[in-house]
Formats: C-alpha cells, sequence, structure tokens
C-alpha cells in the first residue's frame, strides 16, 4: 500500500513485510473508478499464500476486467493478530490498506483443511460475523462471503459460514459470479435473492438453499434443495482448452522468501494416471495438456517481468506430458543463456531418465525426489501406484550414475489393506536404493536417502472415500515399527503426525455439524492448526466434545457404500460408480491402466469431449 | 566485463523489507532490466552484485550503494533507465556511474533521527551530551557499553516541530553501529522515532562515490 496507516503495528511485527503489499507487479486500481471491490484471502501466512497458483490466475483475471478492484489478505501470523485485536484494527488488504469490510466480496481459497479456522478467524478479525445467517439480508450490509479451491469440494464443515462456494475451475466462474452480483447490487437485490439466482450458474453452491436430514444413527438420510429451481447436484465448472484459458505473466513479485518463489508454469492440468489415495488425480480431470509454443511464450514474459532464474513445470505428473522433450527443447534454447534453471518437481520413477536429466541439470542442481507412496509391490497395486521396484531401482541407479548422491523418497502409511509388512517393506526398499549406492564406485564417498511418511487421509471423490482411517494407536504404532526397521544412518526417516493426520481426516470428510466445533475452536484461539507451534490436538478433542461430535464417525469407521455422504450433492464428473469400482478393484488388488493406455469409464468423457490424451 | 555502481533511494514503505529482501528484490531488478550481467560461476549463477553497507529494517535511506557487473558497453545512461523501469516501488536510482572508490572504502554514515517526544532539542541534547551507555546483542552475548566516543559527530535541533538527531556513526564492514542505539538509549524519553539515512562517507568524509 502506498500508505502508511499501519505503521504503529507494523514497528512491533517480525515481519512487516507480509502486511504492507507494494510489490513489484502489484495492481493498484482508483477505488472510486471501479464497481467492484473484491478481497482474495488466503488463510494462512503470506509467504504460502503468495505461492499459490489458483490465487495468482484468479487475481489477475479479476483485476483485467475494467469494473473490479481485486486486492490481497493473507492470515497475519500472531504476532499481528495480538496487534490488530489490542489496537482493535479490522483486518485489512494489502493494496489498499483498507479493512475487509469495505469490501462488496471476500473469496477464500481453501487449499487444506487445517486452514478452516485461519479463514474463520481472519473473518473474525475483520469484525465480519462467521455465520452466515447472523449478516442479514441485505447485500450492503456485509461483503459476500465465498470460497473456492480444492476443499471446497467438500465444503459442508463451512457451509453456514460462507454464503457461496465456487466449484471446480474459477476462471471463467468467477466473473459470471461478479458480474451477477454487480447487477443483482445496482437493482438493490436481496442477499437470499441474489443467491436463489447465483445457484442457478454452474459451479455455484449456495449451501443455505439445501436442507440436510440424518438418520436416527447419525449418518446423513438425505440432502435437498429448499427450491425447485436449485439444482439437486452442483456440477464443478471446467476450462475446455488451457491453450486458451487466461494465463498471469505479469504476477505480483514478492519481497519476502515465500515457500515457492519462482516461475510457476502450469503445464498440465488433471492426471491419467488414476492412484486411488489422490484426490487432486480425480476431481482436476478431465486431463488437459497445453502447447510448447504457448508454455513458451508464457515463461518468456514471465521472465520478462518477474527477473526470476528457475522455472518450476508445475503438474501432478510432469513425465506424463506427452510434449515434455520439444517444451524443454524450446525453453533451453534460452533459459541456458539466461542463467535460468528448469526444475521439474512431479516427475514418475518409470519415467525418469538420463538424457532429461542431464539437459534440466545444465544450469543449476536441483533436489531429486521420487514417490513410490508404498512399501511392497502388492500394496503399490492397491492404490493403483503402478510402478515396479525395478522401475525404482532403475531410476536410482540411473541418478547416481549421473552423480547424485541424495534422495527423497515420499511414502504412505496407514494405507487401505497395509500390514506390517508393507511397513518394513518401505526400509527394505531404502535399504536397496543405499545398497545399490556402494554396488559402484561412485564419484560421492557418501549416500543420503530420505524417507519421509506422510499418514493416510481418505479424500472425498476418491475410490478410498469410505475407507477408515487408521487409528492415531495403529498408525503410531506403525512409524515406530518402521524407525526400528532402519538399520542404518544413510536413511533419514521423517513422518508426520499422525494426530495432523485425524484432524484433517474429520475435516476432509465432514458434514455441517462440525461447524459449530469450529466455530468454538476459533472463538477460543485454534488457528494455524497445520503448524507444529499452533496445534493442539488435546483442546481439539475437548472442543469436539463440548460441541457433540465424535471424531470416530469421520475418521476410523468404514463408510457404507450405499451411504448418502455429505459430498453427494456436488458432481465432479467422476461417478460414484467408478470410484466404488475401483475401491472394489484394489481390495483385489488390481490395477487400473493410465487414461492414456485405456479409458476406464470413470465419467468424465474425455473421449465424447475430443479431449486428447 | 566492468563494475557499474548504482546510487539509489529507499523510501516509503519499502523501509518494512529487510535487507536481505531488499537485495534479492535488487537482484530480480537486475535480471529483468534485459541488460547484460555479468554471473557468478558454480551451480547456482546469480548476478554480482555487492552492496556498500546494509541498511537495517524500518528505516529509509537517501544514499545507497550497490555494485554490479556487465558485459560489453552500454551508456551509463541506459543502464540508468532500464535499472529504474525494472525497480519496484520506493527505490529510486540517483546516479548510476563507474566507481570512483572501492566499497570497502565505506566508512562512515550520516543520519536524521526524527523523533516523537514532549522534551525539547535542548533537553535532548543535553542527554546525549555525557557518555551513552547502551545493551549491545551479539550472537553469544549481550554487554552494556558506551558508544559515546564512536560517534563522530551528533547535533541535535528542531524542524517542522520535531526534534531531530543528525549524526555521523562508523559505517565500515568491520565497525558499524546503528544509529537505533542512541534511539534506544533515548527510550524513556522519546514515544517513537524514525530514521533516515542521509549519505554514505568514505574515510576522507566525502560521499562515496
Amino acid at each position: 500500500m502506498k500508505n502508511d496507516r499501519y505503521a504503529h503495528l507494523l514497528k512491533n511485527v517480525e515481519k512487516p513485510g507480509r502486511y504492507i503489499g507494494g510489490e513489484y507487479g502489484e495492481v493498484v486500481k482508483d477505488k472510486n473508478s471501479v464497481d467492484l471491490r473484491f478481497c482474495f484471502c488466503f488463510p494462512d501466512i503470506y509467504e504460502i499464500g503468495m505461492s499459490n497458483l489458483g490465487m495468482k490466475i484468479l487475481t489477475a483475471i479479476l483485476n483485467n476486467t475494467d469494473y473490479c478492484w481485486c486486492e490481497r489478505c493473507f492470515a497475519p501470523w500472531a504476532d499481528m493478530e495480538e496487534q490488530l485485536r489490542k489496537t482493535k484494527t479490522p483486518l485489512f488488504a494489502l493494496e489498499s490498506g483498507d479493512p475487509l469490510t469495505e469490501f462488496d466480496i471476500i473469496g477464500f481459497t481453501l487449499q487444506y483443511e487445517l486452514s478452516y479456522t485461519n479463514a474463520l478467524n481472519m473473518l473474525d478479525l475483520a469484525g465480519i460475523p462467521l455465520y452466515a445467517a447472523d449478516r442479514g439480508d441485505d447485500l450492503n450490509a456485509y461483503p459476500l462471503i465465498i470460497a473456492g479451491g480444492p476443499c471446497a469440494y467438500n465444503p459442508e464443515p463451512l457451509a453456514p459460514f460462507f454464503d457461496l462456494f465456487a466449484i471446480g475451475e474459477g476462471e471463467e466462474s468467477l466473473p459470471e459470479l461478479a458480474e451477477l452480483y454487480l447487477e443483482c447490487k445496482k437493482q438493490n437485490m436481496k442477499k437470499s435473492d441474489f443467491l436463489r439466482k447465483a445457484a442457478r450458474l454452474e459451479g455455484c453452491y449456495v449451501p443455505s438453499l439445501y436442507e440436510v436430514t440424518y438418520l436416527a444413527d447419525g449418518r446423513i438420510d438425505k440432502v435437498t434443495p429448499k427450491y425447485d429451481d436449485v439444482p439437486a447436484k452442483v456440477k464443478k465448472r471446467v476450462v475446455q482448452d488451457l491453450d486458451k484459458a487466461y494465463y498471469p505473466t505479469q504476477p505480483t513479485v514478492p519481497y519476502l522468501d515465500v515457500v515457492h518463489d519462482r516461475i510457476m508454469l502450469e503445464v498440465v492440468r488433471g492426471c491419467i494416471r488414476g492412484c486411488r489415495f489422490c484426490q487432486a488425480g480425480m476431481v482436476y480431470r478431465p486431463y488437459r495438456e497445453k502447447s510448447p509454443e504457448v508454455l513458451d511464450r508464457c515463461a518468456q514474459a514471465l521472465f520478462a517481468h518477474t527477473g526470476y532464474s528457475e522455472i518450476s513445470l508445475s503438474s501432478l505428473s510432469i513425465s506424463d506430458y506427452s510434449e515434455l522433450d520439444p517444451l524443454i527443447d524450446r525453453l533451453l534454447k534460452w533459459t541456458d543463456d539466461k542463467k535460468v534453471s528448469l526444475s521439474l518437481p512431479s516427475m514418475r520413477i518409470d519415467a525418469f531418465y538420463e538424457q532429461l536429466m542431464k539437459k534440466v541439470m545444465s544450469v543449476r542442481k536441483s533436489g531429486l525426489t521420487f514417490a513410490p507412496e508404498a512399501g511392497t509391490q502388492r500394496l503399490r497395486d492397491v492404490i493403483n501406484k503402478n510402478i515396479t521396484e525395478e522401475e525404482i531401482l532403475t531410476a536410482c541407479r540411473k541418478a547416481f550414475d549421473a552423480g547424485r548422491n541424495e534422495l527423497k523418497l515420499y511414502f504412505m502409511n496407514g494405507l487401505p489393506t497395509e500390514t506390517d509388512e508393507d511397513i518394513v517393506g518401505i526400509a527394505e526398499l531404502a535399504q536397496k536404493i543405499v545398497d545399490l549406492f556402494y554396488s559402484e564406485k561412485r564419484p560421492y564417498r557418501s549416500v543420503e536417502v530420505t524417507v519421509s511418511v506422510s499418514c493416510f487421509v481418505p479424500k472425498p471423490f476418491t475410490p478410498f472415500q469410505w475407507e477408515p482411517q487408521d487409528s492415531l494407536e495403529s498408525l503410531e504404532r506403525k512409524q515406530a515399527l518402521l524407525k526400528n526397521s532402519i538399520r542404518t544412518k544413510k536413511i533419514t526417516y521423517k513422518y508426520h503426525d499422525a494426530k495432523t493426520s485425524r484432524l484433517e481426516c474429520v475435516f476432509a470428510r465432514g458434514d455441517r455439524r462440525l461447524a459449530p466445533a469450529l466455530a468454538e475452536a476459533v472463538r477460543q484461539g485454534q488457528r494455524f492448526d497445520s503448524w507444529d507451534e499452533f496445534f493442539d490436538y488435546d483442546k481439539w478433542m475437548k472442543i469436539f466434545e463440548q460441541t457433540g461430535v465424535d471424531p470416530d464417525f469421520y475418521t476410523t469407521r468404514r463408510i457404507g457404500f450405499d451411504e448418502t455422504l455429505p459430498w453427494d450433492h456436488i458432481d465432479i464428473g467422476v461417478t460414484k460408480r467408478f470410484l466404488r469400482r475401483e475401491a472394489e478393484k484394489a481390495y483385489a488388488g488390481v490395477p487400473t491402466p493410465d487414461c492414456r493406455t485405456q479409458c476406464s469409464g470413470c465419467g468424465v468423457k474425455c473421449l465424447e469431449r475430443n479431449i486428447k490424451l | 566485463m566492468k563494475t557499474i555502481r548504482v546510487f539509489f533511494k529507499k523510501t516509503g514503505n519499502i523501509r518494512y523489507i529487510s535487507h536481505l529482501d531488499t537485495q534479492r528484490a535488487m537482484i530480480r531488478a537486475l535480471m529483468r532490466s534485459g541488460l547484460d550481467l555479468a554471473y557468478s560461476e558454480g551451480f547456482n549463477p546469480r548476478p554480482k552484485i555487492v552492496f556498500a553497507q546494509p541498511l537495517s529494517i524500518y528505516q529509509e535511506s537517501e544514499y545507497e550503494i550497490f555494485d554490479f557487473r556487465i558485459n560489453g558497453e552500454t551508456p551509463l545512461k541506459e543502464i540508468r533507465e532500464k535499472l529504474t523501469a525494472a525497480m519496484p516501488d520506493g527505490i529510486e536510482v540517483f546516479k548510476v556511474a563507474e566507481p570512483v572508490k572501492k566499497l570497502s572504502a565505506c566508512a562512515w554514515a550520516r543520519y536524521r533521527i526524527t523523533l516523537t517526544t514532549r522534551k525539547s532539542a535542548a533537553e535532548i541534547q543535553n542527554a546525549l551530551s555525557g557518555s551513552i551507555t547502551v545493551l549491545k546483542k551479539t550472537k553469544t552475548k549481550e554487554l552494556y557499553c558506551d558508544i559515546a566516543a564512536q560517534i563522530k559527530e551528533l547535533s541535535v535541533y528542531e524542524q517542522d516541530g520535531k526534534v531531530v538527531v543528525e549524526t555521523v556513526l562508523p559505517a565500515a564492514g568491520n565497525n558499524y553501529l546503528n544509529p537505533n542505539y542512541i534511539a534506544a538509549f533515548l527510550a524513556d524519553k522519546i514515544d517513537g522515532f524514525f530514521v533516515r539515512r542521509i549519505f554514505l562517507y568514505d574515510s576522507d568524509g566525502k560521499p562515496l562515490e
């Protein structure tokens, strides 16, 4: 912001740079010359939010219009929150410094479940009532509070707080919604009437227009629209042609050392693999690629604007991109000269080959990470991670031959059908990789294999959405088992806190009855749940007890295939029938071929839609 | 390849950006300037850039300097224009020249410390006339020391109804005194302060060029 109205607060915080905006490329408009003021909120700190690609795209699209000025706001860190509360200063946007209450629409992106308390806390810091019902029926009384992002596919735990959820990709739906809002506001429409109209836009889910009824045992009976003109199922929005979709080439370049401080080039949306635990692999279908020409043009424009010296090729599985070689050759034509390095963060092990690595290494050495996800072939077949041990070892040998001596491997524990053998298998696989390194003379004397293990969280819209989550006791026992199975210091073992994963599961598969727990948690000062220094499991368990929530109902319970799921009224394109078929194949240990090899009939209908795989 | 010296001001909200972050922002500005930069060798090639003297967070400056290296012969005027276009808000490049002295010649810095206080200039002057003992913190220890002897010049005056301490302090690589210590010493007499660096001097007391 240009003004210095918060100097008295900023002098008392550790990183004032988080709250001042003013970065190169920041969009500043005259607030009196726009019709709509939108504040895009990221419910975590600046350094994390400024790394988010979706936020970059959507803020740029809104700012690309004449009628809208889209500003940014991030969750203030504890020291800033203390300053805001002590001085009764409402939370403000970075560009203008204006309080959030002065905006027409406040849009949150929900990237992970453990940021829900932050989102609500931000509303509270802005002086906005948490419950939509407490914000009245006047469109001018409070900003419209909306949300999108991956967690909006099951937004039910947040249903009573938000006026509306944008389901799916926002490139087209967000401007449509903004225009409808403007039109309705000009007509002095009531909020409820506006929402009723909005509910008819594809991809707009207005939770207050749906009634949820429950069975005596606590399971959901059904979810029904309250009016005839409200769709029974809300279809997610999808951008047809990514080459034609708007992609920002003049992003805001942060001063602070943000998490992904580099050019992010979105190469592909969706994934052809269909790993059965992976929500992104299902909800981002259909698979769509961008052409090397468009990407190269984008990358050059982004370099000229930002001055970043690294380009990250973003996708769920970059090696599946059918034009990876042409793209890299095109990029290398100018990146070497400009000392710009390329990184390919999502390489599949089976596609890893020397030539590509040598090319990418020609400028800068970057870390090497593989994700076998499970320790045995049996379990990898169950989760449909179609990689063999031989492929893993071959990739490692190539990496060692090319002079690498640091490898990072990602695994999960608590996967469906998992036994102790699968856990010990992780240690054995890592050991084989270490042994492989020492089987030959190498330029480096020592090898470092990092095994990073997270806890499986069953997610909505995956074949494992009905699976029970492993209990805390079982997860912690398996973590200890793996620790004891590792016998060399060449292997570094890292694992995630099982308690965090349990809370994540509650909200991932949660329903509307969790809302009072969230509100109470915020009231009791719970926030930054994904940060170790703030996560307080015992407090959460107490809050659940106080608000009548049984976490086991959402975590360790096996959900019946015929049960009404809290997210059944959201339609992501992939059918429930397909997910169930995949679950049954998982139990049988039968893998499913990738979409390019053979269509498995997930319901997205790529073939009918002329989508080239 | 030759060395180019950039003189710039850092004012406004960019004072909330630390030295390290400012340095990174300058590197990016160089990268997007389109100038033919000389890079460091090794795995992570970077433009070669050296700052005269770090500026503390919350402080503004009217006279900051960094050097970078460039290939070929680009007119200074063009360099200045390209840099100006690439700079973030709050950074104003006011001169681009070939270095006269080494950066290591940087020895002194002039500061203006504007105080928010109910005391008069005379009272502040009086407070600063004897020993100035402050608590100095380093990574390993804390100790009290008298900084009075390190101060080369110090005057107190009133300007626009505010009391200003203008002072020249050591600003060499191995001998640097942060003006915040003077404000810290006055802590019980002031409600707030604001530091602006005015000049960097060489060992002869001339503006570093």
